[in-house]
């Protein structure tokens, strides 16, 4: 299947990066379809109910994968930036590129879910809980990011531009968080919305939300590979125009 | 079959609503690698003329 | 220093923050007593706010002139180093576009309804902070270099950066108002003030320097 390569930074040389994913999308498509089907049909109709949150619990499922997802997301983002940066490969710069939009994406549906489970849990779609608002900054972050792409074309210039506006983000997505958890925790005795999401859950639940979980990632490699693919493509066909048009 | 008790509704709407918004991803996706792969069938094409 | 702040009052940058904020301010405070809710605690968010959009409406122009003619190409040819030169323009917007507002803030903040006493503590917070509202301003000034419409995408990347501050700014203007104190907050909110102009002019000028590349 995939042969292990001696250096990984042979993934940044866009043909054999091309030459590889054209083989494992398929595969990974499969894998992804069953995974998540699995999880989900075992989350929605195999799980007992909770018994002091009732069958709302079901919501879990989706809600605590794109919650994980949204946040890593943008730590993938971060970390193809700083490689970017610094060792100058296109993949890299492209990869954070292309999943920018999936990581939006992940953070409205966490905060969909969110506000749809807080409503008959809490009694209200929203709070100004430290983690949701944390969600907030993050999804200001994403805009941010999203919006510099969208405005300028595609170059090296915008690229570093990008990088250095993900790594500013980045550390100031973590300052506000630090200063919504220092005022809520420390000085501040506000209401605690927040549950203690993995300590106390039940094992009926864990595996399907494990399963929940590796899917959505495997939906999100899947997604990746495909837009990277396309985001190569699309460059390729800008240079073959400019080189016939001269 | 879909019947989960009292909270149905909240359950049925928020799988709908990220399965929406994956969608979104998903359908754009698509169609841009649709679109660039029938762009780069054509400038092929193109540059076979030409010669 | 001196060149630039002489320059920056010429161009009457002053005038058009100021009026910007005074009728920023009064726009929601007349919105807002057609509610009839206007408190001292509303009243204060908008004070921030305005503050914080009033720092951005001038920085566009920083170093987008400089940029257009050429001064910005003989900075980074010659011998002096970028940084000190954003520093010094930093320090200059805070002078030109914050302290005059914050001067006002008591005189605005009066007839609307916070004590005197508790307007000038919380134009001394607004001293502690603000400068570091113009320094991070300028990487959103660098990013955008060379951008037509560069002023709304600023907003943009610039904003939620101010975040840490306004919040716990904020926090520290409402123990104000609820006549507390809380050193801890106020040196808190003072290290990070001093972190971002410690760390933003290398930020941009690494910024700057691509544009270059």
């Amino acid at each position: 299947m995939i042969k292990f390569r001696k250096n990984i930074w042979e993934f940044a040389n866009p043909n054999n990066f091309l030459s590889i994913a054209n083989k494992i999308i398929p595969f990974f498509l499969i894998l992804t379809i069953i995974t998540l089907s699995l999880g989900l049909v075992w989350g929605l109709f195999f799980t007992p109910e909770d018994y002091r949150q009732g069958s709302s619990v079901k919501i879990i499922f989706i809600h605590v994968p794109t919650a994980f997802l949204a946040i890593n997301i943008y730590f993938m983002m971060l970390l193809a930036s700083i490689i970017w940066l610094i060792r100058r490969h296109h993949v890299s710069l492209i990869a954070a590129k292309s999943a920018a939009l999936i990581g939006l994406i992940m953070t409205l549906s966490a905060m969909l879910t969110g506000a749809i489970w807080g409503k008959p849990i809490w009694g209200t779609y929203w709070a100004w809980d430290p983690r949701l608002t944390s969600f907030a900054i993050l999804l200001m972050f994403y805009l941010g990011y999203l919006s510099i792409w969208q405005t300028m074309k595609f170059s090296d210039k915008i690229g570093d531009l990008s990088s250095w506006l993900c790594i500013v983000g980045s550390i100031f997505a973590l300052l506000s968080r630090y200063a919504v958890f220092f005022w809520n925790q420390g000085l501040h005795q506000g209401p605690s919305l927040s549950l203690d999401k993995e300590e106390n859950i039940d094992n009926a639940f864990y595996f399907p939300l494990i399963i929940c979980i590796i899917g959505f990632v495997l939906l999100f490699l899947t997604l990746l590979l495909i837009r990277i693919k396309t985001e190569i493509q699309k460059r390729k066909i800008n240079i073959l125009l400019n080189a016939r048009d001269g | 079959m879909l019947d989960f008790g009292k909270y149905t509704f909240e359950i049925l709407i928020s799988y709908v609503g990220t399965f929406s918004l994956v969608a979104i991803v998903i359908v754009s996706t698509y169609l841009d690698a649709r679109k660039v792969k029938r762009d780069l069938k054509n400038l092929n094409i193109d540059n076979l003329n030409d010669k | 220093m001196k060149y630039e702040l002489l320059f920056a009052l010429a161009n009457k940058g002053i005038l058009l923050s100021t009026s910007f904020f005074i009728i920023l301010i009064l726009i929601v405070g007349i919105g807002f007593s057609q509610i009839g809710e206007s408190s001292e605690k509303t009243l204060l968010a908008i004070i921030w706010i305005a503050i914080s959009l009033s720092s951005l409406l001038s920085i566009k122009t920083m170093f987008q002139e400089d940029f257009d003619d050429g001064t910005l190409d003989l900075y980074i040819l010659s011998n002096t180093s970028i940084e000190t030169i954003i520093f010094i323009k930093s320090i200059v917007h805070w002078i030109t576009t914050n302290l005059p507002i914050i001067i006002l803030i008591p005189l605005i903040s009066f007839p609307l309804g916070i004590t005197i006493y508790h307007s000038i503590l919380i134009c001394f917070v607004m001293l502690l902070s603000t400068p570091a509202l113009s320094f991070i301003s300028t990487i959103g000034a660098a990013l955008t270099l060379g951008e037509k419409g560069g002023n709304l995408l600023i907003s943009i990347f610039i904003l939620p950066t101010f975040l840490p501050i306004i919040i716990f700014g904020m926090k520290i203007s409402l123990l104000i108002t609820n006549s507390t104190y809380d050193i801890m907050a106020h040196l808190i909110l003072f290290a990070l003030s001093l972190i971002c102009i410690a760390i933003t002019p290398f930020i941009t000028s690494l910024i700057i320097k691509i544009h270059y590349t």
